[in-house]
């Protein structure tokens, strides 16, 4: 049993955390240091390197930079569960964990929450506490994202089962951390497995597992790892004291004594001694040993039970944090869903406005086209048959004038049609446009007079509001004069603000009507484009309309 | 007076009219055609056997029909036509009396004279014909203002000034005063009776008080 502690005392994880660009400054002494806490080739090692990374956790806590300061608690409680101080190497991964909590969710943190439970588990079997430890190691596979962390896993949950004598299950874990080997490339942690199988493999089948361990011992020796060769040389004293080999047991324990003084840690002077007087012929030694194993155990057990109540309250106090973390966590959803929620529904009100406004223009330009291709067939077709007719009766000899007149009115509401709904021809300035207008409704008989179409920027509208108050007003003109006997019509233009306002008067005969049916249209028009129309008139009062765009 | 004429239009009873009228002046070859496209080949082929053309009367619109055509109006046919012969005279006769249309074919292609489709239609072709043979430009009565001074139908915020001045019952002379005090310009004498006499023009009256009359029923005063 004392072999299989050994061997998890120097159980390892690498720590991963230094691709993560943590290594800022004196990378090389990082680095060594780094080795040396996974790797220590003796207790020294240990202390320099546990006051080193001391050092830079105060500096890194005081700056506030909380990946640095969880790393280097990493590997305080790395070198300090090593030192084989479990209280405070559990106080450690604690603070780390609580420090972990306040990131977000990554890769780093789940590897080294991953890499902080394995440690965790790691006490807990030290600590004789092989159902929280087991509970640790599953916690860790959760969090694990690589083969060779979960080969590690397995291997510390077989060896949990081992401790308690439950080799089946053991070796189940074993194996499936085996099957990882492939994949794996570090040798140590190939030759830690294959090691710990072997030992399986023995406690099952006397002989089977020799092979494995020899083959780890090969590993280990390539690599010239001292303490884990002394590990292999402890389970082959241990095998051979097993097989009552005594003699073969002896060398292997001779040899890892001469290691472990080389080490020159006293757990594994004391673990080696351990081997030794197992062995000696002398009943009192034998009995010592006995006696302190059962004095080691009985001590640490009391120990361990002051830990765990320990460890209990401040697993409260972080679950406590914990569920605040995820409280606030929830508020800052809950309001970025709430954002999202109205951003989508101003996004979607603004964008039916602007297809409605779109379809509307859309609308309106059809309209136009309409009545563009309506008005070229009305001249086409009805305009020049009536005026065909009506050369044809001029040639005739005998004719009826009265005839001819209503051929020609009739002539005249035609192409008065068609002018109205044709396309306006948009290739001089508009305000050149308006002024053509005045000019064609301007005779002997009625002037129209403009006042202030110059002064508009008509090019700041476009062109479909152009075209429809150039169709507006030709339509107000064509039924002055048809019904007005107006003998001056004014049109005046100017701007209210942002509005554009345009004035119709005459002093014409007006009407008694509010809408007459050609001014319906014109009605139509100005709303098609958001403007307001109102009709001022009244018999002999002339007439008056006010367009508001 | 013309000896060949070609007439263009889409409308068989207009171009027999315009035929008869051109029999009545006696001119001897009258070609008719229905499209853009061969009159202007018609011309062109003519101008190539030395026996060109001596006036061609168009329409401007053109009703489409099966044959796919490259010069679609009789505004396409006149652009063509002056390229290559800028001098043969052009006489458009036409339903449409858009003065905007009418400043165009005149100021860009110089077309000789613009006769409106109308009850006196042929009767003002004949008075096209005889100045188009003597140099001189025609345009039919209601599409005559195309070429005359558009500023001749505005007034301006001086002019109300004028008229509210003058319908508080101030004279002329009055008034310059008024003009000169409020630092208004023109304000001379002479500048205020020529405006007041326009404004009578413009506003068709017979003398100062029916101008206010008109001016204050329009509610511009």
């Amino acid at each position: 049993m004392k072999a299989c502690k050994t061997s998890f005392l120097f159980f390892l994880l690498i720590f991963s955390t230094h691709h993560y660009g943590f290594v800022q400054q004196s990378s090389d002494s990082l680095g060594y240091y780094t080795n040396v806490a996974e790797y220590p080739q003796n207790y020294n090692d240990l202390i320099s390197s546990y006051s080193y990374f001391k050092g830079l956790y105060t500096k890194a806590i005081d700056r506030g930079e909380v990946k640095r300061s969880i790393y280097f608690l990493y590997y305080i409680a790395t070198i300090e569960y090593k030192r084989g101080d479990y209280n405070t190497s559990e106080k450690s991964i604690v603070s780390a964990i609580t420090l972990l909590d306040q990131l977000t969710n990554s890769s780093f943190k789940a590897q080294t929450k991953q890499s902080l439970y394995n440690l965790m588990g790691l006490i807990y079997i030290e600590q004789k506490n092989d159902v929280k430890a087991l509970e640790f190691y599953s916690k860790a596979l959760e969090k694990s994202e690589n083969s060779l962390d979960s080969a590690k896993i397995y291997n510390n949950k077989s060896l949990i089962y081992k401790s308690s004598n439950a080799y089946g299950k053991a070796k189940q874990e074993l194996e499936k951390g085996f099957a990882l080997l492939p994949r794996i490339t570090d040798t140590l942690i190939m030759a830690k497995i294959i090691d710990n199988l072997g030992v399986i493999e023995n406690e099952l089948d006397k002989t089977k597992g020799l092979f494995l361990i020899h083959k780890a011992l090969e590993l280990r020796v390539v690599k010239g790892d001292t303490s884990t060769i002394y590990t292999s040389y402890s389970h082959l004293s241990d095998y051979y004291y097993k097989i009552n080999n005594k003699i073969e047991s002896k060398r292997y324990a001779l040899k890892a004594n001469e290691l472990a003084e080389i080490i020159n840690s006293p757990s594994y002077k004391q673990n080696a001694l351990g081997l030794l007087i197992r062995l000696s012929e002398d009943d009192n030694a034998k009995q010592y040993k006995l006696l302190n194993d059962s004095l080691y155990n009985a001590e640490k057990q009391s120990s361990n039970n002051f830990a765990l109540m320990k460890y209990d309250v401040s697993e409260a106090n972080r679950k406590a944090l914990e569920s605040q973390l995820e409280k606030e966590a929830q508020e800052s959803r809950t309001l970025i869903a709430f954002l999202i929620a109205s951003f989508v529904t101003i996004l979607s009100v603004c964008l039916y406005f602007i297809l409605k406004s779109k379809h509307k223009k859309e609308k309106v330009q059809q309209a136009f086209e309409t009545e563009s291709r309506i008005s070229k067939h009305i001249h086409d077709e009805v305009a020049n048959d009536v005026f065909q007719f009506m050369t044809k009766l001029e040639g005739e000899t005998i004719t009826n004038a009265h005839l001819i007149d209503d051929l020609q009115s009739i002539y005249h509401k035609t192409r008065d049609i068609s002018k109205v709904h044709s396309l306006l021809e948009d290739d001089e300035p508009f305000t050149d446009t308006i002024k053509d207008l005045v000019l064609s409704y301007s005779d002997t008989k009625t002037s129209v007079i403009d006042k202030g179409s110059a002064d508009i920027n008509w090019e700041g509208y476009s062109k479909m509001k152009r075209t429809t108050i150039y169709k507006v007003l030709q339509e107000l003109l064509i039924n002055m004069k048809k019904h007005s006997q107006a003998s001056v019509a004014v049109l005046m233009f100017k701007n209210e603000g942002k509005k554009l306002v345009i004035s119709y008067t005459d002093n014409g005969v007006g009407s008694d009507f509010k809408k007459s049916t050609g001014l319906q249209n014109v009605e139509n028009r100005i709303e098609s484009i958001n403007g307001t129309l109102t009709f001022d008139t009244e018999p002999s009062k002339g007439f008056k309309t006010k367009i508001i765009i | 007076m013309y000896s060949k004429v070609l007439i263009v239009d889409d409308h068989d009873a207009i171009s027999k009219s315009v035929q008869q009228v051109l029999t009545a002046c006696h001119v001897e070859t009258i070609e008719i055609t229905q499209y853009c496209d061969d009159a202007f080949l018609k011309v062109k082929r003519a101008a190539l056997d030395g026996a060109n053309y001596d006036l061609v009367i168009t329409d401007l619109s053109f009703k489409k029909d099966h044959r796919s055509t490259d010069l679609e109006s009789g505004e396409d046919l006149i652009a063509a036509l002056r390229q290559e012969f800028p001098k043969l005279p052009i006489i458009v006769y036409s339903m449409k009396d858009q003065l905007q249309k009418v400043r165009l074919l005149i100021n860009q292609y110089g077309i000789n004279a613009y006769v409106c489709k109308d009850r006196k239609g042929a009767r003002e072709l004949v008075q096209a014909l005889k100045a188009v043979s003597q140099d001189k430009r025609f345009l039919s009565p209601q599409v005559r203002p195309a070429l005359s001074p558009k500023n001749d139908l505005e007034i301006y915020d001086y002019d109300i000034q004028l008229l509210t001045l003058l319908s508080k019952g101030l004279s002329q002379d009055e008034i310059r005063h008024n003009f000169q005090a409020n630092n208004i310009t023109p304000n001379s004498l002479s500048t205020i009776e020529k405006r007041l006499n326009k404004l009578r023009v413009q506003f068709k009256a017979n003398n100062a008080i029916h101008l206010v009359a008109t001016a204050k029923d329009l509610g511009l005063i």
